[in-house]
């Protein structure tokens, strides 16, 4: 597997399966080995990205065994559930859970509130000895080296990894690993937001607790004396200063914490807040990043560390970027993504996109009964044809869309149709007359891989503030240029604009463009990619003003009027004469005058008469 | 040169000094005050280094690929663009290196639209460099003044050197094999740790 360097397109069910036998976990080790350790898997849905997770899982953990510790880290839990039914049964691993929250019954409010304050030591203490379940319950224990040590297979979720940007260094050190391999399983994990704040009155409180704590101690131990030095220094570090030299803070000694908490709870109750690993990310954290707001607060960006040699499996997320967020400077060997370059499409696949800004959030609502009419006669369509249709729209439009489609769909005669957002597993999704509406930002659902059909009932677009906040994510508010989001060309394309002071070329513009292609049109493609129109034949109609990463469609429209023109799709006025003119001919059929016709339908009898010659 | 002949003295003394230069370079070593450069070519050379600080020795050295003692020992390497330009203040030609990072304020992105000013011919450039605080550079590039020292006598000796392959511009830092590297103290102490042999 050499990376492309041209565009090719693996098009029908033989080329796919041709290309499929390349995904082995041993090419994917020949990668690691060719590329410096950081590979980017880059395939769309449906091309078997969770089949070559697992090969690359079993291949490490049974042939190739450099690694002494495979970390897993997915981003949901169901998701989590799926790749282990999918596991080879023979091999040995530990699931990272999290608090059992349901358990913990009562106790849970109280520990929401030391878990925001970063208070969690504490709470084991104060709250886990006391709870009846304690004996049984293998959560508080389960980050221990008696737990974790010489286990070479470990899952979790990515949440992990966003709580503590350093995790793969903890799990390494509690496993007692020399060699990580960390999977990452979508790449989502890399956009979202890396900045992080010591508010001003935290880090005073954290340092007055500390000094109460000493004032307590007959005899300070180094690191505490330590801790309070450097806290107290950190406090009256203005930029230049927390860009310079190294900090330090010494290990976050179990103990220590606890007391800290202890002590700060009891002086500030719940507005206190434990610091000590806010200040141990502070010290990892990308140093141009770190600034003195003019409040006080301290702010920086805290990249997420996926050790020496990780693969990220991913949709689309373009290679650049993913190494941007992992390594903005550019020190480390770059990131390989093999793939990258190839386009996935079946032939059979119809993708339509209306290329129209009336599904925007801002117009739906004045354009909505013209967009779901046109949508509900589709549905009503498929059902007449036994097709499964996915719906899509934006998550504030769901309940809306839902019920006009549900009514509208029924006064068309097309029997008990139930629009389902959510619980799919409590309806039957083998009925073209189920209709699930998922909402933007889905992905991992494998329900629908069946269905014939997707249509976007809304668009989705993110703004420039969007745009702006995760590609300024890792700069000082001294380095932030203003950033705008532009509709380019015919057909229309989005572009992300940044205003540089100068002529310099950075990687800000194509950052911003490559934030909007993830945050945009990834989410879109990831949405309809549940029907997997890239491997399987289906109908797909997005509704983007742009272009979507890594689709060709098939046809594009202007406006819900072309797509209703091309489609043969009446509008709602034609749609009910047309109707009451069938019903009109039927009651002609019975027997009955034009007059009476008339009267029945509630129409003139001038228009029973243009009916009945219509026919 | 055939002794009892007369010839231009300025002449023979700058081509002496020009065969008897080391072919080593100086790097530029950028701070908060302005430094002044000319640019005269787009040619640079792409080198692998790593920042070590012992005792014995502390700053950048080049890596010994593809066996190299430092990137065993987990050193971590970084790459480098070496660069030539011609030093108003020294008067000679030094190599500036530049990072990888393309970020608005690293010195590459500020770089570039002074090569392709140079590739479009246009005349004489002056950049004027400083650092900012850390990894921050502040640069400007305006055509070099009438009058101002365009190094002309010292960049043309410089790049028919270059040209002819005697000049190397990775020779502007340190290369140590790795025999030497691991008598250096702290290189030894992490070869024990590590357990690295030669």
């Amino acid at each position: 597997m050499a990376p492309l360097a041209v565009r090719h397109v693996v098009s029908g069910p033989e080329a796919l399966a041709k290309f499929r036998q390349g995904l082995t976990g041993e090419a994917v080790f020949g990668l690691l080995d060719q590329y410096g350790g950081c590979v980017l898997i880059s395939l769309p849905v449906g091309v078997g990205k969770t089949d070559l997770l697992i090969k690359v899982i079993a291949h490490a953990r049974t042939i190739d065994r450099r690694h002494d510790l495979v970390l897993v880290l997915v981003p949901r839990r169901d998701i989590l559930d799926e790749i282990l039914q999918k596991l080879p049964p023979d091999l040995n691993y530990i699931v990272l859970k999290p608090r059992p929250r349901s358990r913990c019954g009562t106790l849970d409010a109280g520990w929401i509130e030391y878990e925001t304050t970063g208070c969690a030591l504490l709470a084991r203490e104060e709250l886990c000895r006391s709870c009846p379940w304690r004996c049984s319950c293998p959560w508080p224990d389960q980050y221990t080296t008696g737990r974790l040590k010489g286990t070479g297979l470990v899952f979790g979720t990515q949440q992990h990894i966003v709580n503590n940007p350093r995790f793969v260094d903890q799990i390494r050190d509690l496993t007692c690993a020399e060699r990580v391999l960390t999977l990452i399983d979508e790449a989502s994990l890399l956009v979202k937001g890396a900045r992080r704040t010591i508010v001003r009155g935290d880090l005073q409180r954290f340092n007055h607790a500390q000094v109460v704590l000493l004032t307590q101690t007959e005899s300070p131990s180094s690191r505490q004396l330590a801790w309070i030095k450097l806290s107290e220094l950190i406090a009256e570090a203005d930029t230049i200063d927390l860009r310079q030299g190294r900090w330090r803070f010494p290990w976050v000694e179990g103990d220590w914490a606890t007391r800290i908490q202890r002590t700060g709870r009891e002086l500030y109750g719940s507005s206190f807040r434990f610091l000590g690993f806010d200040l141990h990310h502070f010290a990892r954290s990308d140093v141009l990043s770190r600034e003195r707001g003019g409040n006080g607060d301290i702010g920086f960006a805290s990249l997420s560390d996926l050790g020496d040699n990780f693969i990220i499996f991913s949709g689309s997320m373009a290679k650049d970027l993913a190494r941007y967020r992992l390594d903005p400077d550019h020190r480390r060997p770059g990131l390989v993504s093999p793939f990258q370059g190839l386009r996935f499409e079946h032939p059979g696949t119809e993708w339509s996109n209306i290329s129209s800004f009336a599904g925007a959030r801002k117009f739906f609502p004045r354009n909505a009964e013209t967009i779901l009419n046109f949508f509900v006669e589709m549905v009503a369509r498929n059902i007449r044809d036994g097709k499964r249709t996915l719906l899509v729209a934006k998550k504030i439009f769901a309940g809306t869309c839902a019920a006009y489609l549900e009514q509208r769909l029924r006064k068309l005669g097309a029997g008990r149709v139930q629009v389902a957002i959510g619980n799919w597993d409590k309806v039957d999704l083998d009925d073209p007359r189920i209709l699930p509406l998922i909402t933007y930002g889905i992905a991992g659902v494998n329900l629908f891989e069946d269905f014939d059909c997707a249509y976007c009932l809304t668009g989705f677009y993110i703004n420039q503030a969007t745009v702006a906040a995760a590609v300024h994510d890792l700069d000082a508010t001294e380095d932030r240029f203003s950033i705008r989001i532009q509709t380019l060309g015919h057909p229309p394309r989005r572009v992300a604009r940044v205003d540089l002071p100068d002529d310099r070329e950075t990687i800000s513009p194509h950052i911003a463009q490559w934030v909007l292609e993830q945050k945009e049109g990834d989410v879109v493609v990831q949405a309809v990619g549940r029907v997997r129109p890239f491997t399987k034949p289906r109908e797909v109609i997005t509704f983007q003003y742009g272009a979507l990463p890594d689709v060709r469609y098939t046809r594009e429209f202007r406006s819900i009027a072309q797509a209703r023109s091309y489609f043969g799709i009446p509008t709602r006025r034609q749609s009910e004469a047309e109707s009451r003119a069938s019903k009109a001919r039927r009651l002609k059929t019975l027997g009955l005058p034009s007059s009476r016709i008339a009267e029945e339908l509630r129409v003139s009898l001038s228009s029973i008469k243009r009916y009945l010659r219509s026919k | 040169l055939p002794l009892g002949q007369l010839v231009d003295g300025l002449a023979l003394w700058d081509s002496e000094a020009a065969e008897a230069a080391p072919a080593s370079l100086e790097t530029v070593r950028l701070d908060q005050n302005e430094h002044f450069f000319i640019p005269f070519t787009t040619t640079m050379l792409r080198v692998t280094l790593h920042y070590v600080e012992f005792t014995a020795i502390k700053g950048y050295v080049r890596c010994n690929e593809p066996d190299c003692l430092l990137c065993r020992l987990g050193r971590r390497p970084d790459k480098r663009d070496l660069w030539p330009v011609y030093d108003v203040l020294a008067r000679a030609v030094a190599v500036l290196p530049i990072s990888p990072s393309m970020r608005p304020h690293s010195l590459r992105p500020q770089v570039f639209p002074a090569l392709r000013r140079m590739a479009n011919g246009e005349g004489l450039l002056l950049l004027t460099v400083r650092k900012g605080d850390r990894s921050k550079f502040i640069m400007s590039a305006s055509p070099l003044p009438e009058g101002a020292d365009d190094g002309r006598a010292v960049i043309g000796p410089f790049c028919e050197r270059l040209k002819a392959g005697q000049v190397d511009l990775a020779s502007a830092f340190q290369l140590i094999p790795n025999a030497e590297l691991a008598m250096i103290d702290g290189v030894t102490s992490l070869m024990k740790a590590k357990g690295v042999v030669l």
